[in-house]
């Protein structure tokens, strides 16, 4: 079997061992807790993206103000460059007048943004300059990137990335980084125009003061770079420069306006670009991406929440779960109590409407229930006894027929002596029989009774047969069902002794055996093959009437069984030509052992 | 008996549910600064670098100050005063120590000494050595290998004349430093390449009030190993007006301005701004986490025809400060 079968088939195993309210309970979790997952994620997905967007929108407005200070600078300077062109340049004639005035005074103007302005003739001459105006001998202006640019592209200006400016000769050692904005000019010289290049050097710290103080959310900050990439500033510029940091700069050149994500060094970073008019420089926002800035407190608070959640749905569902199904487990209880034999149980388990009606309806069936099997014990009793009395009453009429025949005989024939002492002898049988209707008597008036049958018996039949009747010490006063050595002697009489041809003897030895009475009663008469034997007390034989089958040893035998158990009875054996001996066996009952029995 | 158990169970599944609710608030209620992150201690950092004026320090100092920020630091700048730089520098560091500073960036004006006063001590906080290393101490040193830039310094200087000339070395100031290895690479190369080696211990570099010309008359070329001294020794030559080729390590602006004029002829030059915030970074680690670890900074030999390369002038002339 595949893992997966093995897996499904305990998982089916534990299910089928689990409790209603284990189940309630874990299904009720589980559903819960898959939820909470779900809309945590969604929650998630939602407000991440939601961060973002809100990360590149402030990215972009910052950008935009940003954009809006660098454009404002930059115009200012092409101001002062056009100035310079179209006021100064243009009306000047250089062979006749100079720029240094017109110049000095525009750079008074903006000394706080400006390092300086100069003019050069095509060759890399200077022309003019302000403040300075004597180059240093070996700066060759006509090989540098910005005279290069202005004259190779004539229509555009054109702005230099950040350098340390290379022209002036200054009295103490100074450096300035600068942004060169260069333009190809018209210079006149007595009439004549002639190419020139004029550049303004603008500070760099007039850029870094417009890009340094910005600030982003979440230590994001703002950096610019020209069309190739190269920085023109930035926040840890000079750890660039070192060496000591590194920024995404190449690729960012590539992004066009807008926001993406990018990852950098192993961390997610939101990247928010605009490009600003004129110079094709781009501005580019940097901002950690929403979660990592959220840090340990988030993911504690997600943990805590979750947690918190989870365990509370499960109590409150182990709660609600206990509430359905105790009532159901009371009342599983209930039907064991009654199962084990509980009389007194109750049904009344409390719970929902469906568990109190089930109860209800429990507790009803029960009580049908035990009426329906008292009444069957009562039916089953009553048949009982019933079937005694017709038993019983199967042996009265037949014997009272022929004893009642033979006294008219012999008082027809004058024999009125015997024809008293069988009469006598019936009425003593029938005062037995009757016993005030009582079906237990003492063995001795059972014995009694025999002799009073034998005793009619012998008459009848000439004293074809004798009889002995013994009865062992100390079991006179033990009880026995009335009437059940009576049809045996009755079956001795005539298959027995009547029909043989010598002398009959019967004989009736009643003792005890430990707690069980026995009766023997045993003729000498024809005796019987195994077969009939076996026959004799077979209830499935058909019940006949007839002389000979035996009816009245069946009658007995159930007639104690049916009122001791199966334990008791007859036990017949017999020998042919040697006779047969009826064994009845019974409890040894005493008068107080016999007490439920009497009157039934 | 089942009852007592139930109750129990609840009992405690109640407290269990507010512990969890508690965790809940307190991540909700707490502020972040609550938390703080162990970084963001700020760590105090006594800085000696030695009696220069500010400017040839200017670049480190910015350097430092840039780390100081990014890693949460606060830095004192402490120079000696007296001539006596050795001796003041070891009572200003012992001051330190006893004041309770986190942590100490020296810049050793003799390294032997320094070991001395150390060993004596019972303990001390992380010390980050600039330039020179304090030999059989597991300290952090951040600097340029002095034996590598001695040898490429003479090297260049080699190169540009020939054999057999004479060299003047200016002596440092103690034998043990930085500055002494250098000297001591640069000769071994000079008197292998066949060069007469001449020494004069000018820790300050030539003084036009004190020497006179003659010092250098019978010298092809000069030599200095501090950064203080070359500014010195190239303003003296100025003065007394004489050319002679000029060869040194370390930079500055006034340096580049000699260099531009003529009265060096190469430096040996290195990012003082990176060293300045290699020092500090590895101090705000020894202090927060006892680690040392030193930091070797690659150098660059500097003529002045090439001053103006774009990775030139971010070496030499940083973007702020």
């Amino acid at each position: 079997m595949s893992q997966g079968g093995l897996m499904r088939r305990k998982l089916q195993e534990i299910s089928r061992r689990m409790g209603i309210q284990m189940i309630i309970s874990l299904s009720f979790t589980a559903v819960a807790v898959v939820g909470m997952l779900f809309i945590g994620m969604s929650l998630f997905l939602r407000f991440s993206a939601a961060a973002g967007e809100l990360s590149a929108d402030s990215g972009q407005r910052v950008l935009a103000q940003v954009n809006l200070n660098l454009d404002s600078y930059l115009r200012r300077m092409m101001r002062i460059s056009d100035t310079v062109y179209y006021r100064l340049i243009k009306n000047t004639d250089l062979a006749e007048g100079s720029l240094d005035a017109g110049l000095d005074l525009l750079y008074e103007e903006n000394l706080d943004s400006v390092v300086s302005i100069a003019v050069f003739d095509k060759e890399g001459a200077l022309v003019s300059g302000a403040p300075l105006k004597t180059l240093k001998t070996a700066c060759a202006p006509e090989t540098q990137s910005w005279f290069t640019s202005a004259r190779e592209r004539i229509e555009n200006f054109h702005f230099s990335v950040p350098h340390v400016q290379n022209l002036f000769v200054e009295q103490e050692a100074s450096y300035h980084w600068v942004v060169s904005l260069s333009r190809q000019v018209e210079l006149t010289w007595d009439g004549t125009t002639t190419d020139g290049v004029l550049l303004v050097d603008m500070s760099f710290d007039g850029i870094e003061q417009i890009c340094k103080d910005v600030s982003l959310s979440n230590g994001g900050y703002v950096y610019l770079i020209d069309s190739t990439g190269e920085i023109i500033y930035h926040p840890r510029q000079q750890l660039i420069y070192a060496g000591l940091s590194e920024e995404n700069n190449k690729k960012a050149a590539t992004y066009g306006d807008g926001s993406t994500g990018e990852t950098f060094q192993g961390e997610q970073r939101q990247i928010t670009v605009k490009t600003v008019g004129y110079t094709g420089w781009k501005l580019v926002a940097v901002s950690p991406s929403g979660w990592e800035t959220s840090g340990s407190q988030l993911l504690f608070f997600g943990i805590s929440l979750l947690l918190f959640s989870a365990f509370l749905m499960a109590f409150v569902n182990n709660r609600l779960s206990a509430h359905i199904s105790e009532p159901v487990r009371a009342l599983d209880r209930a039907v064991k109590q009654l199962e084990a034999g509980g009389e007194e149980v109750s049904f009344d388990v409390g719970g929902s409407f469906e568990v109190k009606h089930l109860g209800h309806s429990i507790e009803s069936m029960v009580s049908t229930m035990r009426h329906l099997m008292d009444d069957i014990i009562q039916q089953e009793d009553a048949k009982r006894r019933s079937e005694l009395d017709v038993l019983q009453s199967q042996i009265n009429p037949h014997f009272l027929y022929n004893t009642l025949d033979s006294v008219i005989w012999m008082t027809e024939n004058g024999r009125t002596d015997e024809a008293v002492v069988m009469v006598s002898a019936l009425a003593r049988f029938f005062r037995i029989s009757l016993s005030r209707g009582s079906s237990i008597i003492t063995l001795s008036d059972e014995l009694e009774h025999a002799r009073n049958y034998l005793t009619i018996q012998n008459m009848r039949y000439k004293n074809k047969f004798t009889s002995t009747i013994r009865q062992d010490p100390g079991t006179e006063s033990l009880y026995v069902l009335k009437l059940i050595v009576q049809p045996i002697l009755e079956n001795a009489i005539y298959y027995g002794v009547a029909s043989s041809d010598g002398d009959g003897e019967i004989e009736i030895h009643a003792f005890r055996s430990g707690d069980d009475l026995y009766i023997d009663v045993r003729d000498n008469g024809l005796g019987m093959p195994q077969e009939m034997v076996d026959q004799l007390l077979d209830e499935h034989r058909p019940a006949v009437t007839t002389k000979g089958s035996g009816i009245g040893l069946r009658n007995v035998h159930r007639r104690i069984q049916l009122t001791f158990g199966l334990d008791y009875g007859l036990e017949i054996t017999s020998e042919l030509d040697e006779g047969t001996n009826v064994r009845i066996h019974l409890p040894a009952l005493d008068d107080q052992a016999a007490a439920p029995y009497r009157g039934k | 008996m089942r009852e007592k158990k139930n109750g129990a169970g609840f009992l405690g599944t109640g407290i269990f549910l507010l512990l969890l609710g508690a965790m809940v608030f307190l991540s909700l209620a707490l502020p972040e600064n609550l938390f703080p992150k162990q970084e963001q201690r700020l760590v105090q950092i006594s800085v000696l670098l030695g009696e220069w004026d500010g400017a040839l320090w200017s670049n480190t100092r910015s350097g430092m100050d840039q780390a100081a920020e990014d890693l949460g630091a606060e830095l004192r700048y402490i120079s000696p005063q007296s001539a006596q730089e050795s001796e003041d520098q070891s009572d200003l560091m012992l001051r330190e120590i006893s004041g309770g500073t986190d942590a100490i960036i020296i810049r050793p004006a003799d390294p032997e000494k320094l070991c001395r006063v150390l060993n004596n001590q019972t303990s001390y906080p992380p010390v980050v050595t600039l330039d020179s290393d304090l030999s059989g101490m597991e300290l952090a040193c951040v600097g340029v290998d002095s034996e590598e830039i001695g040898r490429a310094l003479a090297q260049e200087a080699a190169e540009d004349h020939p054999r057999g000339g004479t060299a003047l070395l200016i002596r440092p100031e103690g034998d043990a430093n930085a500055a002494a290895e250098r000297m001591a690479a640069a000769e071994a190369v000079l008197e292998q390449k066949g060069f007469t080696v001449m020494t004069c211990r000018k820790p300050s570099g030539l003084d036009a009030r004190e020497d006179e010309p003659s010092l250098v008359e019978s010298a092809d070329f000069i030599m200095v190993f501090e950064a203080g001294a070359l500014e010195q020794t190239a303003q003296t030559l100025r003065t007394w007006g004489i050319i002679l080729p000029l060869y040194g390590t370390g930079s500055s602006t006034t340096i580049a301005g000699l260099l531009e004029q003529g009265y060096i002829t190469a430096i040996a030059a290195w990012s003082d701004y990176a060293a300045g915030y290699l020092a500090v970074e590895r101090a705000v680690g020894a202090a927060r986490n006892g680690a040392v670890d030193d930091s070797k900074i690659q150098f660059q030999i500097v003529r002045k025809e090439d001053m103006y390369e774009p990775e030139i002038q971010k070496l030499l002339f940083p973007v702020s400060g």
